[in-house]
């Protein structure tokens, strides 16, 4: 048994979310990527608790047993093509990416982002311009909801968030990767992560994964806290810490939300609900100004901030800012997020060999170097440098991590979003 | 002393112009009137209407699209509006009675009196509505912040205090950090119709006996009650509107504003546009009451300043008085507007803005990663493009519906007059969007507009219709339409009219209404950003990419760059000949 902490008998587990085929979201110890036993069976059952796990242990067995099988065989599968066939292919649409001259990109905001891909692209394929828009995920898919629904076809590749892909596939916005992946070192699963390619819905794949992280769940001021007084989740609600406390705002999307999910998750709907209220009462403050929020703490106008913004630390890391940074709860790990770490082609591209020349290009070990440089965010590629990166956003031996970024684990429940409004709301 | 004249005296006899109360007359040359008032709905009620009309759609990921009133039900039974309303209506009418004092008294200080240093009075005014409001909130922060505020430890100090004496997370706070850009721009817009103004009325007041401060109470601000009235009323719905600054100084405060509630479901993820679209009806049935306020207000009378009469722009004497007002005025200049201006270029030259105990606490690499960012110099030719376009076509339009909503008796011009109002009903990432629908729900020509600067262009001008509008059709009402029957007497038409006599008369106001237009244009980020491409990339944009990562000191790098290119243009415009022309 990989969990930590057993189900509450009665706890929402939200059960139809759980059990969609995939190693679901549950933490676990160990390997974050580690299917857990007790989620692989349950298609269509409610899962109830311990016990139910034991008539599938049989099934479990020889599911793993044929899974081995089929990792080994993959990669002889996968490359069974000659080099000849995916060069010829390579080079066909290479050929026609230069035709088409252009590729449009939608990613996260941010000059560096922007620039290091612009530039590095523009190296490997000064033939094809890299048009890179960026902005808040949501905006883009909003965006390119009102031209299809004009008949307007502008964006070839769409790199963002879990839930904003999901929203462009609900409207049928994504063509499946797979078959984009053309270059061998892009689609052969030993140069991922866990031997894998990770999509946030194992059974559409529409959208991988190629980049995620743990988030670390709190800050801290170094001359204010010693961090053994912070390091279990409960001990945040020390008396100690009343009105001395801010919170990165849950109700609205970012790292926050997906924490307030996490522990929604793993404390089950009635031990959640009680824990949120009394976050609440401790918080002397909820901001939503990311960066304000860790200078606070820098100040010491705040001891701790819970459900800081990853990118945001280490870039006022970088500039001098000196804080401390929990990298998980010592009795619940954390949960891991992607950011804007998904990547989905869209359908109908306009330039559709470009789209694919990019693809592959930011797939393979340059582009996600770019990628992880730019941001300084780990990518799922095991052949790019880790060097650059702090020390909590690389994945532990050990640590217990919750996934957030599959599909079924995206959107919050009813009541969960009647707790977080009620508590949060303005 | 009345300063209202008799309507009957003054009536156009243009062909479209015709008499109020008549029958409306059609004459062939109203088509291209009736051709604008097309081109105005289409532009402002159809996106409208669709955004009101797709907030009536509730889709969530995975599931079906379905008609519901969920989101408008939502958005009303939250609990917390009741208090979020008051808060917004507070402030808003807190920020308006205090600038409307202000910019009052500075319009009179400027263009009514003879206090010293008016030149430099006027410039600073304007600087500060140049003023980028967010860094300068910023720099607000650093002095005032109660932990750790340079001013209040500096107080604490000096004085021994237990306490900080000021907390800029307040009610108090806000409307503070909003009195330099309000009263900026209430002064730019309210100076036009002080200047244009015949001291001869305020002479007679003089002589009937009273005082320098009744003239001013009982003839100069009734005269100009159109343009007092419509700033005001603009000052008020933008204040509804405002959450950038309440969002900064408002949320740690637990105090909470409508704006922010509808900023909240726009940020949801997936976005709530249906709830936020629903909370933007409050605004509209707002500004529907202020149009029909203002319109009886002003019912039947005339606020004619500007005749064919020759011009007394004299100024009142003050005596030694001059030195006491010469003396408010520098001191809100410096305090409000120099102090902040200081704050923001010396934040552009700091590693993190506010942090002194750093090991490399200046820097210059701000402006250098600026100037040497590869898009920078596009987005510089794009965003001047963008600004100029909007606002001389912006401004030319404004001044075209202003002339046929006071000057014209077309049928609808009411109703054009109240759909001027619309685009501030919404926050401009709504408009951003309901222009992207009609854009692309269009034919395949009016499509071809989609990824230009022109269609940025005329989101902008969308945007700032109700000022522009409700500003210059102000200055229309000062003018007497005995002039255009002068103008028809001499053999001149319609177009010689409006183009030698009605702009050149209203060249302050449109000059203040264009430099407004530019500085949304350049500033602007949630109106334009559904409508922007990689090829259409603007300052506005730019500052959004730095303050993705965190960078707020380029981002005001940016904003100190902007007053610079506004300063730049104006003089460019100064050595061209541009000057404000004399009303006489």
């Amino acid at each position: 048994m990989l969990s930590m902490k057993k189900p509450v008998a009665g706890a929402e587990l939200d059960g139809a979310e759980d059990c969609v085929g995939r190693p679901s979201a549950v933490f676990a110890r160990g390997r974050f990527f580690a299917p857990r036993k007790r989620d692989h069976f349950c298609i269509g059952r409610l899962r109830t608790g311990e016990t139910d796990r034991q008539p599938v242990q049989i099934f479990a067995l020889a599911f793993w047993i044929a899974a081995a099988i089929v990792v080994l065989a993959l990669p002889s599968l996968a490359l069974a093509q000659t080099p000849a066939v995916w060069q010829q292919q390579w080079d066909n649409t290479v050929t026609g990416a230069k035709k088409e001259g252009r590729v449009v990109v939608f990613g996260p905001a941010g000059e560096i982002i922007r620039n290091a891909l612009v530039e590095a692209f523009s190296k490997s394929f000064p033939d094809v311009t890299l048009e890179y828009v960026g902005g808040r995920a949501a905006e883009g898919a909003a965006r390119v909801k009102a031209e299809r629904d004009g008949g307007v076809f502008s964006l070839d590749v769409f790199i963002g968030g879990a839930v904003t892909a999901m929203e462009l596939s609900a409207f049928g916005a994504l063509e499946r990767l797979e078959p984009a992946l053309i270059l061998p070192e892009v689609k052969d699963p030993k140069f991922w992560r866990d031997g894998r390619l990770e999509f946030t819905n194992p059974t559409t794949r529409y959208t991988l994964v190629f980049s995620s992280q743990p988030n670390p769940p709190l800050i801290y001021n170094l001359k204010q806290v010693n961090v053994t007084e912070i390091d279990q989740l409960y001990e945040l609600l020390d008396p100690k810490w009343k009105g001395r406390v801010v919170l990165n705002d849950p109700l609205i999307a970012g790292p926050a939300g997906s924490l307030f999910r996490w522990l929604w998750r793993i404390l089950g709907a009635d031990q959640a609900t009680d824990y949120f209220r009394k976050m609440r009462a401790q918080a002397g403050a909820i901001d939503r100004d990311q960066r304000r929020q860790v200078e606070w703490v820098v100040h010491g106008k705040y001891a701790w901030l819970l459900g800081p913004n990853n990118a945001m630390l280490y870039q006022l890391a970088q500039r001098g800012l000196k804080f401390g940074v929990l990298p998980e709860f010592k009795d619940y790990g954390t949960h891991i997020g992607t950011g804007s770490g998904c990547v989905a082609l869209m359908n109908r591209a306009p330039h559709h060999n470009a789209a694919l020349v990019f693809l592959n290009w930011f797939l393979k070990k340059d582009g996600q170097a770019v990628w992880s440089k730019a941001l300084n965010l780990q990518t799922r590629r095991l052949d790019v440098p880790l060097d650059h990166i702090p020390s909590y956003l690389l994945v532990k031996p050990g640590a217990k991590y919750w996934i957030s970024y599959y599909e079924k684990d995206a959107l919050r429940s009813a009541r969960e979003e009647a707790v977080i409004k009620e508590l949060f709301g303005r | 002393m009345s300063v209202l004249l008799d309507s009957s005296k003054t009536q156009p006899t243009w062909p479209i112009v015709i008499r109020r109360r008549q029958f409306p007359k059609l004459a062939w040359n109203s088509i291209p009137a009736l051709l604008l008032i097309g081109v105005l709905v289409v532009l402002l009620a159809y996106p409208v209407g669709l955004l009101f009309l797709k907030s009536f759609v509730a889709s969530r990921p995975g599931h079906t699209s379905v008609w519901t009133i969920q989101g408008w039900v939502e958005a009303f039974t939250d609990a917390k509006l009741p208090l979020a309303l008051g808060n917004t209506f507070f402030l808003a009418a807190v920020r308006v009675a205090v600038t409307s004092g202000l910019a009052i008294f500075f319009a009179w200080v400027v263009t009514r009196t003879d206090t010293p240093l008016k030149g430099f009075i006027e410039m600073a005014l304007w600087l500060g509505f140049f003023l980028p409001l967010l860094p300068v909130t910023m720099g607000w922060i650093l002095l005032l912040d109660p932990h750790y505020g340079l001013l209040n430890k500096w107080l604490v100090g000096a004085f021994g205090l237990s306490q900080a004496p000021f907390d800029i997370y307040s009610y108090g706070g806000i409307v503070w950090c909003h009195l330099a850009f309000s009263t900026s721009v209430r002064f730019m817009l309210m100076t036009p119709a002080f200047s244009a103004m015949d001291a001869a009325m305020e002479e007679a007041g003089l002589v009937c006996g009273s005082n320098r401060a009744g003239v001013l109470m009982r003839v100069t601000i009734p005269a100009l009650a159109p343009a007092v009235l419509a700033s005001t009323a603009l000052g008020f719905i933008r204040s509804l509107e405002s959450f950038e600054i309440e969002m900064v100084l408002g949320i740690p405060a637990g105090i909470y504003v409508v704006s922010t509630k509808i900023w909240d479901f726009i940020h949801w993820e997936p976005p709530l546009y249906d709830r936020a679209t629903a909370l933007c009806s409050i605004f509209l049935l707002f500004i529907f009451l202020l149009v029909w306020l203002h319109r009886v207000f002003l019912r039947g009378r005339e606020y004619v300043t500007v005749t064919g009469r020759s011009h007394i722009a004299e100024s009142f004497t003050l005596g030694r008085w001059r030195w006491l007002t010469c003396g408010l005025c520098v001191l809100f200049i410096v305090v409000m507007i120099f102090l902040p201006l200081a704050t923001l270029v010396i934040g552009t030259f700091m590693e993190l803005f506010g942090h002194f105990d750093l090991a490399t606490t200046w820097t210059t690499r701000h402006w250098t990663g600026m100037f040497t960012d590869p898009v920078f110099l596009r987005s510089v030719k794009n965003t001047v493009m963008l600004g100029l376009s909007a606002a001389l076509v912006g401004t030319l339009v404004y001044a075209l519906i202003s002339y046929l909503i006071v000057r014209t008796a077309l049928p609808g011009r009411g109703f054009i007059d109240i759909l001027t109002w619309l685009p501030w009903a919404l926050p401009g990432i709504l408009i951003s969007l309901a222009l992207l629908w009609t854009i692309l729900s269009s034919g395949e020509t009016i499509k071809l507009l989609y990824g230009t600067v022109w269609l940025l262009g005329l989101a902008i001008i969308i945007k700032e219709m109700p000022l522009g509008t409700q500003i210059i059709k102000a200055a229309v009402q000062q003018i007497s339409p005995e002039l255009e029957e002068a103008s028809k007497t001499t053999g001149a038409d319609w177009l010689d009219y409006f183009r030698r006599i009605l702009l050149p008369l209203l060249k302050p106001t449109m000059l203040s209404v264009a430099i407004i237009v530019f500085i949304s244009a350049t500033r602007d980020i949630p109106t334009v950003i559904f409508l922007t491409t990689h090829e259409t990339r603007t300052l506005s944009l730019l500052m959004l990419d730095y303050m993705a990562e965190a960078d707020q000191e380029k981002a005001a790098v940016l904003g100190v760059f902007i007053i610079f290119l506004i300063l730049a243009l104006l003089l460019i415009g100064k050595l061209l000949g541009f000057r404000r022309p004399s009303v006489s």
